[in-house]
């Protein structure tokens, strides 16, 4: 903001020293200086307005986050006599440590990570294969079977609820993570879905020089197709890690106890922790739970924000 | 060789296909067969009841009617959420793409899409405090000492509903936000350039080049946020608790499917749902080549 200021003081003094000389010459550049110089001022004033309003916007949105991992660190009796206190004198890690009488945090880490390694790469790789085959071969019938795949995006998981818990159930797989996974292990339409458009920018001749040189079908998706869509991979397997990593609703019926994943223990934890008024415990599960996310987000943050644009854009 | 080929590429196809067909094709069946008769979940009887289950839901005369129709209004009330969200993000991405934020539109559009990031779960119990009220047992919350305010956000149904569409028109704000920055990058120069020429100004500009340039994105911000509210669970269950005031129709599912163990009722409003939605979005598709330019 401040150079802003400094940028608004300058031009005003530079048309200032200019304009007199311009003025004895002819009338016409005057004009032409007053407006260039109303227009930088408005373009000042617009400047300092528009980032006025989104710092307004950011702190809209920021203030739940600060505020939470600020009071992750107050003591309890601190925190219920005023709520708000942005500038604690006192801070404690305590609410950390309390957080383990409630629930084991660190099994939901890995009973969360466990989903994510077991489905994220074999769903991946079995997206692009059928990607590839919609893509790039001969296939009979070939709108038929995608329109097929693509019409489950309009099926609501919760019309599925019923007849798959009573399933899982017979199953014995209740309270354990294989409905989180044996799901999503074969098939994941939006994912395929970008990957047929992706492909669809790669160009044909690839394929078909590999297959008169005798190259497999097989081959040629593994050593030309993989290869040339791993950028497609990773915009989307970012989206789908902070998916799996977030997902609450299916983990939340299907598991409970140590067996649960991160996101049920945090919801479990504002219910047990939370009912008995120590909010600052919940606060910093909270906390812990997003900061991998968060800390993912930072690092990748360009890789991130491009991923997204493109998913949307195409997909 | 081409039958060859065909061969090889169906067998591609196929683990989605057969997937597709065990976890969805054969549970959306089920899901129908549930829910035209009774069910009884502890000696797994059925008998055949036809459309008598749909019938008690769409019905006033009992209390499933009744639950059925809160949740439905319920839901509906999330919806608010999605407009509000979409102008805001919009209104972020003009700005951002504005000449005077070139250097620090950047750091708005990081920090303004952070929430995305977070999960769920944290936001509805950060937001929850925020907007504690002093009820039962809760301490102060943080939205009425700031505003020195006694408003009954968590416990009477229209604050409960605002505070649920202001958390969320916040929350969602950021990805709008991002994909409308992304496409304004995209739109060419020349158009302004032309504008200029004409002396068209900013506003003018606006509205005749860079909305109707936007609309592919509307249009995809409004089926997915839709479809998304229409199936929102954690804002029952977690930011309202439960509460009879804010529950949604996914709640209302798994309240009585699996609380209840009421498999008809709840498979029942689950089709329901998806009618719902299914309609929602082929009407919006069909509507789409009104409004939205085809890039």
């Amino acid at each position: 903001m401040e150079k802003a200021e400094v940028n608004k003081v300058l031009p005003e003094q530079m048309t200032a020293t200019v304009e007199p000389k311009a003025a004895e010459t002819n009338q016409g550049p005057t004009e032409k200086q007053k407006r260039d110089r109303r227009d930088k001022i408005k373009g000042i004033f617009g400047a300092i307005a528009a980032n006025l309003v989104l710092a307004f916007f950011s702190i809209l949105v920021l203030f739940p986050l600060v505020f939470m991992v600020i009071s992750s660190f107050r003591d309890n009796m601190d925190y219920l006599g005023k709520v708000i206190d942005l500038f604690p004198k006192k801070l404690t890690f305590d609410n950390y440590q309390l957080i383990s009488t409630y629930v084991n945090l660190g099994r939901g880490y890995l009973n969360t990570m466990v989903i994510e390694i077991a489905v994220i790469p074999c769903g991946t790789f079995f997206a692009a294969l059928a990607a590839f085959a919609f893509a790039k071969l001969k296939l009979r019938h070939k709108s038929f079977w995608l329109l097929f795949l693509l019409s489950g995006m309009m099926i609501p998981g919760a019309v599925l609820l019923m007849p798959r818990y009573l399933a899982y159930q017979i199953l014995g797989w209740i309270n354990t993570p294989l409905p989180l996974i044996v799901p999503h292990l074969f098939i994941h339409v939006s994912m395929m879905f970008f990957f047929i458009q992706y492909m669809m920018g790669i160009p044909s001749e690839l394929f078909e020089a590999a297959k008169i040189d005798g190259c497999s079908t097989f081959r040629m998706f593994l050593q030309i197709m993989l290869p040339l869509l791993l950028p497609a991979i990773a915009a989307q397997c970012i989206f789908w890690f902070m998916g799996i990593w977030n997902e609450y609703f299916a983990a939340s019926i299907y598991l409970s106890g140590d067996n649960a994943t991160l996101q049920v223990m945090m919801a479990s934890l504002n219910q047990t922790a939370g009912g008995s008024g120590l909010f600052p415990v919940v606060f910093s599960g909270a906390v812990l739970s997003c900061l991998p996310m968060v800390a993912i987000y930072l690092v990748l943050q360009k890789f991130f924000i491009k991923s997204m644009s493109i998913g949307a854009v195409k997909g | 060789m081409e039958k060859k080929e065909n061969r090889i590429a169906f067998l591609f196809i196929l683990p989605p296909i057969i997937s597709f067909t065990i976890f969805t094709i054969i549970p959306l069946i089920c899901a129908f067969i549930i829910a035209l008769g009774d069910f009884n979940t502890a000696n797994f009887n059925y008998t055949f009841v036809g459309f008598s289950n749909f019938a008690k839901l769409l019905s006033m005369n009992n209390s499933y009617g009744k639950t059925f129709l809160n949740c439905v209004v319920n839901t509906l009330s999330f919806v608010i959420e999605v407009p509000i969200a979409i102008f805001l993000g919009l209104i972020a991405a003009t700005l951002a793409n504005a000449k005077g934020c070139k250097k620090t539109n950047r750091v708005w559009r990081l920090l303004i899409y952070l929430p995305a990031v977070c999960s769920a779960v944290a936001s509805n119990v950060i937001w929850r405090v925020i907007f504690m009220d002093g009820g039962t047992a809760d301490s102060a919350g943080v939205i009425n000492s700031l505003l020195h305010i006694d408003v009954r956000w968590l416990h009477e149904r229209i604050p409960l509903l605002t505070a649920i569409i202001i958390k969320n028109s916040i929350n969602s704000m950021g990805s709008a936000m991002i994909l409308y920055y992304a496409s304004m990058c995209n739109i060419s120069k020349d158009y302004y350039e032309a504008a200029d020429l004409d002396g068209a100004n900013g506003l003018q500009k606006f509205t005749k080049i860079t909305f109707p340039m936007l609309t592919p994105v509307t249009f995809y911000l409004l089926i997915m946020r839709l479809s998304g509210c229409l199936q929102s669970y954690a804002d029952s269950y977690i930011f309202a608790a439960g509460r009879n005031e804010a529950r949604s129709v996914v709640y209302f599912i798994w309240f009585y499917g699996l609380h209840e163990y009421n498999y008809s009722i709840a498979s029942a409003a689950a089709l329901l749902l998806g009618v719902a939605i299914m309609i929602i979005t082929i009407v919006q598709f069909r509507l789409s080549n009104r409004w939205v330019l085809d890039l």
